[in-house]
Order: C-alpha cells, then sequence, then structure tokens
C-alpha cells in the first residue's frame, strides 16, 4: 500500500464552498412533486370553463322571451264570431309563406306587383274546404297601425 | 435508489460544494456556479434512474451546463462581462483570512490547464474514482489517471515556485 501523497492529503483538507441553503430551496422549488402543480392547472382550467358556461347560461336571454303577447280580440263591424289573433313565434312572423304583414310589405315593395299574385294565393289557400284553419299570424306592433280599422 | 422527496438532498449535501467548485472552473462568480448547479442537478436528478453512473453523469452534467453559461456570457459585450466580474471570490473557505499557503494553492490551482484542473476537482473534492471521472468527461480511465498526476505534478511545481518567493 502507497503512502498518500501529502499535497493530496493538503488539497483533500481544503474545504470548498458548499451551496447556499438559497440554492437548496430553489432546487427544492423544481424538484417538488409536479403532480400538485399540474392539479391546480386542472383545477384552475376546469374552473374557468365553468364559469364561463354559468355566464353565458346566466347573461343569455330565454328564448320564450322574444314574443310572448296575449291573444288579440278583435271585435268585427258585423256579427260573425270575433277574430281572434293568437301570438306565435317570431320565425311564424317572418315566414314568407304565410300571410303575415312582413310577408304583404315585401310584395308590396316589389316592383314586379307580387302583391296580386300573394292576394291569390292566400285567398284560395284560406277557403273553408281547407277544414284545416289557418293561423293567421300577427305581431302586435303589426296591428297597431291598422287597428283602427275595427 | 429511492424516491423519496428529501432523497435529492443528500445527493446535493454529499456533492453540492465539490459541484459549485468543479462550475466554478469554467464561470468566475459564485452565483453564477450556484445557477450551473442548479440546473445540472435538476436535469440528473431527472434522469438518474436512466443513467448508469448517475455520479458520473452529475458531474457531467455541470461541466456541460457551466460550458453552456460560459458561451452564453461570452456573447455579451465585453463591458457588461468586466462589470461582473468578482473582484476576488475565493474558491475555499478561509482563503482570504491570512491563510497564505491556503491562497498558494488556490493561486496555482486556478493557472492549471482545464483538463487537468477539472481532473483534479473531480478526484479530490468529488471523491470519484478514475472509471467515474472517465465517464463523467467522456475520455479513458487512463487518461484522466494522467491528467491527474500532471495536475499534483504541476501543482506541486507551482507551489515550490512559490515558497521560494
Amino acid at each position: 500500500m502507497t503512502e498518500p501523497d501529502p499535497l493530496e492529503t493538503e488539497l483533500s483538507s481544503l474545504r470548498p464552498y458548499g451551496p447556499s441553503t438559497e440554492l437548496k430551496r430553489r432546487i427544492g422549488e423544481q424538484l417538488a412533486p409536479r403532480r400538485s402543480r399540474r392539479l391546480w392547472t386542472v383545477v384552475a382550467a376546469v374552473g374557468s370553463v365553468a364559469a364561463c358556461i354559468v355566464a353565458v347560461i346566466l347573461l343569455r336571454p330565454p328564448a320564450n322571451d322574444i314574443v310572448k303577447q296575449a291573444p288579440v280580440h278583435l271585435e268585427p263591424a258585423n256579427d260573425s264570431p270575433p277574430i281572434v289573433i293568437e301570438s306565435s313565434d317570431i320565425a311564424d312572423a317572418f315566414d314568407g309563406s304565410l300571410p303575415t304583414f312582413w310577408t304583404y310589405s315585401r310584395a308590396l315593395a316589389d316592383p314586379s306587383h307580387k302583391l296580386d299574385e300573394l292576394l291569390d294565393k292566400h285567398s284560395v289557400t284560406i277557403q273553408p274546404a281547407d277544414q284545416r284553419g289557418w293561423q293567421v299570424v300577427f305581431l302586435m306592433s303589426d296591428l297597431k297601425p291598422i287597428a283602427g280599422e275595427f | 435508489m429511492t424516491n423519496g422527496s428529501e432523497e435529492w438532498t443528500k445527493w446535493l449535501d454529499r456533492h453540492g460544494a465539490a459541484l459549485v467548485l468543479l462550475a466554478r472552473q469554467w464561470v468566475l462568480r459564485r452565483a453564477d456556479a450556484e445557477d450551473v448547479v442548479q440546473d445540472a442537478f435538476v436535469r440528473f436528478w431527472r434522469a438518474r434512474e436512466r443513467v448508469a453512473e448517475p455520479t458520473a453523469y452529475l458531474y457531467g452534467c455541470v461541466k456541460n451546463c457551466a460550458l453552456e453559461l460560459r458561451r452564453s456570457a461570452s456573447r455579451r459585450s465585453a463591458r457588461e462581462q468586466s462589470a461582473a466580474r468578482p473582484e476576488a471570490e475565493a474558491l475555499f473557505l478561509g482563503t482570504l483570512e491570512a491563510n497564505e499557503r491556503c491562497a498558494a494553492i488556490e493561486a496555482a490551482l486556478v493557472e492549471l490547464p482545464e483538463n487537468q484542473r477539472e481532473v483534479l476537482v473531480m478526484k479530490i473534492w468529488g471523491e470519484l474514482t478514475f472509471p467515474q471521472i472517465a465517464i463523467a468527461l467522456e475520455i479513458s480511465a487512463d487518461t484522466a489517471a494522467s491528467r491527474y498526476r500532471y495536475a499534483l505534478a504541476k501543482l506541486r511545481e507551482k507551489l515550490a515556485e512559490e515558497s521560494i518567493r
């Protein structure tokens, strides 16, 4: 067995500076279980999505809140039974196949005289032979300009 | 090797001082050396189960991280570097306290060629074997041993010169 080199022994006796507590803390932070960090990320993401969904639900206007009007009773000039016009969904009010105010306004604005065709069409389709009966759709705002005639 | 969360502190307590000293062979400031050790240690810890010789890998990581930092530092302007250069940050505890012999050893160590100094640090303060040093530095064990012998010889020579003065 060889004698230890005195220089080696002397060098070994020198103590280099150790890592600071700050370094240990930083390494500890980096080596901390990543699961908890990932879990918090997932929780935050899910929470954000849930908050967005709740916000959309709360802020969205109810679908049946668009047009919901009471039935309009109009007294006709003669002895015929009263005309009852049921309010309906706004989509029906803009259905071109129905005799609505909007349909007639469009036809009137058309320079190719489609109004006559439309009147003919509706006068034929609203025959008593067709026992189904038509549901004439008007909005209150549609009727106001012409309500004075009744 | 266990996966306990405190296991890494045992590694750092065992090798931390040698790792900081090794990093300081390439970066001057102690704070920079600690940054190097931090990056290297985290890299090592996450890969330790995939390497055959973890201790050698740890020291190799420190060298690589230190070289990366030095390369990025060399891109800075000379003015910035001179401003960042430390006045005198000792390598060893007590060096600045009127211990002339200790200061002489440190000065002689700094003058060694880089490839000899790194072997010396790993052998003396890291207590690595030559095969481990060989793995860390990607050289043969014989080369590591011969560099170590050259380093000791040069140190002896420089210290002898110093004592004559």
